[in-house]
């Protein structure tokens, strides 16, 4: 987290119940079913400054990769555009989708544009990389239907 | 013999409506919820002892996290475990604690795993292979206050605790055990991990009341996860009862294939005058509800013992 948000005092937890129609939102805009686990919650780090005021927004994905889950971290600002992704954990044997060029294609991209992840990477197909779009499409999905739309943003 | 250890005395209450008392205390605290389950299922056959099936342990655990204005300020937690086809259940772990900014110190009450060695963040008590940690040190958990931290890439803990460890209940005040770890993680995705600990104090044996064991351990651990492989390595020495202790234990799981893990480990522990040498091989396959694992274990000590063990294992886990 400090990795991304050097400047954080703290960090605070919140968590979003989903119910079916929510959950059902999201599936809709991004294709396929949302994991056992993530189905009923979506959550994520409100990075906070020091009079506690809002600084950024940290998630922490996962999503089926090939040798199970691909787990990631990536940061918005708070213009919930994405600052920042590294890859947390990944059993993977191809290792492309953590090379700093793909990493890269991710920064710069607001919390609503999230389709627009699927046409920047161009190109070899990995597990990996299939992975890490997919994964990141959907916390993106989420975030903006769940938190930036009440937001206002 | 079935015993209840920190089962029902004034101590147990206490911890018990401890998170109770924590959130009164948290103006304006939102909380969150975790609850886990998992199930250890295992055969054990070898060619000193009678084939054994048992629900070698069934876990029931319980996290809160409370935030204030500024961010998550408490963590509660509570491990109930029933062991050893429910001859033995026991509080394993119950504590809160107290979460600085960032995770840069936080404070830790009540039975919790110890800072020492690869067990900071890792367990064999679900796989078929144990650590050094029952044989060098002789617990994994115990009650007491910790103090700990994350500093960028360093990690440390200090804990002053009472050496009861898992098994038992505590008494006030007990003898006093130190432990303590530093730490630091290496590469982007914390690839690497290294950690220097030692031990220092009298630990109860684990199902002798007031037998007291004096344990004086060192620790190097190191543990590396580049991609589908993961290795641990952990060397230990010092002394147990005033005589010398010196323990090696390595473990690397590879993704053989999508679903399947392959499992090979040793452990060499010399105490004294004698040495006992471990080696395991096994393999793990996640089925959509189970993890199924299998293992040959072959021991070396005074005689040598040829171990089969297969397990069934399942965890879920609801947050709410």
């Amino acid at each position: 987290m400090t990795r991304i948000f050097p400047d954080a005092k703290d960090y605070r937890t919140v968590t979003v119940d989903l119910d079916d129609a929510k959950r059902a939102a999201i599936e809709k805009a991004i294709g396929h079913e949302l994991l056992p686990g993530q189905r009923d919650q979506f959550q994520y780090f409100e990075m906070t400054g020091p009079a506690g005021e809002v600084i950024g927004t940290i998630i922490a994905g996962s999503q089926k990769g090939e040798y199970g889950a691909v787990e990631f971290v990536f940061g918005m600002d708070r213009s919930n555009t994405i600052v920042d992704l590294y890859i947390q954990r990944s059993r993977e044997r191809d290792q492309r989708f953590k090379q700093k060029e793909f990493l890269e294609l991710f920064r710069g991209v607001k919390s609503g544009d999230g389709k627009s992840i699927e046409s920047r990477y161009i190109g070899e197909s990995t597990p990996g990389t299939t992975a890490v779009i997919r994964g990141m499409l959907k916390e993106l999905t989420a975030f903006d239907q769940l938190v930036a739309n009440r937001q206002g943003s | 013999m079935k015993t209840a250890a920190f089962g029902t005395d004034a101590f147990s209450r206490c911890l018990a409506i401890l998170p109770v008392l924590l959130m009164l205390m948290v103006p304006g605290a939102q909380a969150s919820w975790n609850f886990s389950a998992d199930l250890d299922a295992r055969l054990t056959d070898s060619d000193r002892e009678e084939a054994r099936g048992e629900i070698n342990i069934l876990g029931l655990s319980l996290r809160n996290t409370i935030a204030d204005e500024g961010g998550d300020r408490l963590i509660l937690f509570a491990l109930f475990e029933e062991h050893d086809d429910f001859s033995e259940r026991m509080l394993h772990e119950v504590y809160g604690r107290y979460k600085g900014p960032m995770g840069k110190w936080n404070l830790t009450l009540g039975r919790f795993g110890l800072p020492f060695g690869l067990l900071t963040d890792f367990t064999t008590s679900r796989l078929l292979f144990e650590s050094l940690t029952p044989h060098m040190i002789g617990m994994d958990v115990d009650s007491g206050l910790m103090v700990s931290g994350v500093l960028g890439d360093f990690e440390y803990g200090l804990a002053a605790t009472q050496g009861y460890g898992g098994h038992m209940t505590p008494e006030f005040e007990g003898p006093e055990v130190y432990s303590g770890r530093v730490g630091m993680t290496l590469g982007d995705s914390g690839d690497v991990r290294l950690g220097l600990s030692a031990l220092d104090g009298k630990i109860q044996s684990e199902h002798h009341r007031n037998h007291w064991i004096d344990r004086r351990i060192v620790s190097a651990d190191m543990t590396i996860q580049p991609g589908w492989w993961t290795a641990r390595v952990e060397i230990q020495g010092g002394e147990i009862d005033g005589r010398s202790a010196r323990g090696a234990f390595a473990m690397t799981d590879l993704a053989v294939l999508p679903d399947l893990d392959l499992t090979i480990a040793g452990r060499l522990v010399r105490y004294h005058q004698s040495t006992e040498g471990y080696g395991y091989f096994g393999l793990g396959y996640r089925l959509p509800w189970f993890t199924i694992r299998g293992g040959y274990t072959y021991a070396h000590s005074e005689t040598d013992e040829h171990i089969v063990s297969l397990q069934i294992y399942r965890m879920l886990s609801v947050p709410f």
